[in-house]
């Protein structure tokens, strides 16, 4: 249940901790996103720029203020599944992508649903150290 | 000519309906078994042919699996799930585990369906010494009372 001034947690390591959606992509404006969907976010808390960084994980680094797409990971809101299991985490997560589906940052910290493989983002998939 | 009529009509009754016959009843179906409980009873013999499932859940079983236990659901064809049970939800073939667990720091809950096909067996992985006073443990979400990091092996 991800919809207009939900705040995220963002999982990856492209600068930015928490995030607001402002816009559920391809849906009707009633609805709201769950795992897979895609939002559009704006930072509202980032990790400091420091130099130590470099390389594309530098260029890629996203600061307070920007705005950019992101991938419902997980929700608490919770998600049933084909044989009838219903899965809820205990936070909202996103991650960061750009405009092709591709991930942002090079990593994933913590655990994702597995509902992203049936929408393609594979990627992500092979990031996460864990899928539920 | 309708009085006519009417009168054949009543004379052919008096020659006709002269005796009633009486069938013997049939045999009770399901030796009269309730039909809903026999239903039950087919599913049961369908879904859980061992009866360990329903021995798993049985209110007089004492080995039975309890809020505060830790459990492993293994599957045909996905990788096991284990977690603290927070509630067991007795209802027939509807009957339902609430697991929770921590991966990775979070809190992860997962509501299993016990008689579903694709699950083998149901391991109690360790009992507490003390269970906690109540059937259904939700409080413990997020309080100091909530559940560790928690993997299948652990005895």
């Amino acid at each position: 249940m991800i919809y207009l001034k939900t705040l995220l947690k963002v999982i990856d390591n492209s600068g930015a901790e928490i995030v607001e959606c402002i816009k559920v992509l391809r849906k009707s404006p009633m609805n709201c996103a769950h795992v897979g969907d895609k939002i559009v976010v704006v930072v509202q808390e980032a990790k400091p720029l420091s130099s130590q960084i470099t390389g594309t994980s530098a260029s890629n680094r996203v600061k307070r203020g920007d705005i950019c797409r992101a991938v419902v990971v997980r929700t608490k809101y919770p998600i049933q599944r084909d044989d009838g299991t219903v899965i809820r985490f205990d936070d909202n997560a996103c991650v960061l992508i750009n405009q092709k589906d591709e991930p942002i940052g090079t990593r994933v910290g913590s655990v994702v649903a597995r509902e992203l493989r049936k929408k393609n983002f594979n990627k992500i998939i092979s990031l996460a150290p864990r899928v539920v | 000519m309708s009085l006519n009529l009417v009168r054949a009509f009543s004379c052919a009754r008096t020659v006709f309906a002269k005796k009633m016959v009486v069938y013997a009843p049939l045999p009770n179906l399901r030796n009269g078994q309730n039909l809903m409980e026999h239903i039950k009873q087919s599913q049961y013999a369908k879904f859980d042919k061992s009866g360990a499932k329903q021995a798993a859940l049985s209110l007089h079983n004492k080995e039975r699996i309890r809020a505060d236990d830790i459990v492993t659901v293994v599957y045909k064809n996905q990788k096991p799930v284990t977690g603290q049970v927070l509630m067991v939800k007795r209802a027939g073939l509807n009957s339902t585990i609430l697991l929770r667990n921590k991966i990775t720091g979070l809190g992860v809950e997962m509501n299993i369906p016990v008689f579903h096909p694709n699950i083998i067996r149901l391991d109690i992985v360790r009992r507490p010494a003390n269970y906690k006073p109540r059937n259904r443990h939700y409080y413990i979400r997020n309080s100091r009372l909530d559940v560790g990091e928690l993997s299948g092996g652990s005895k």
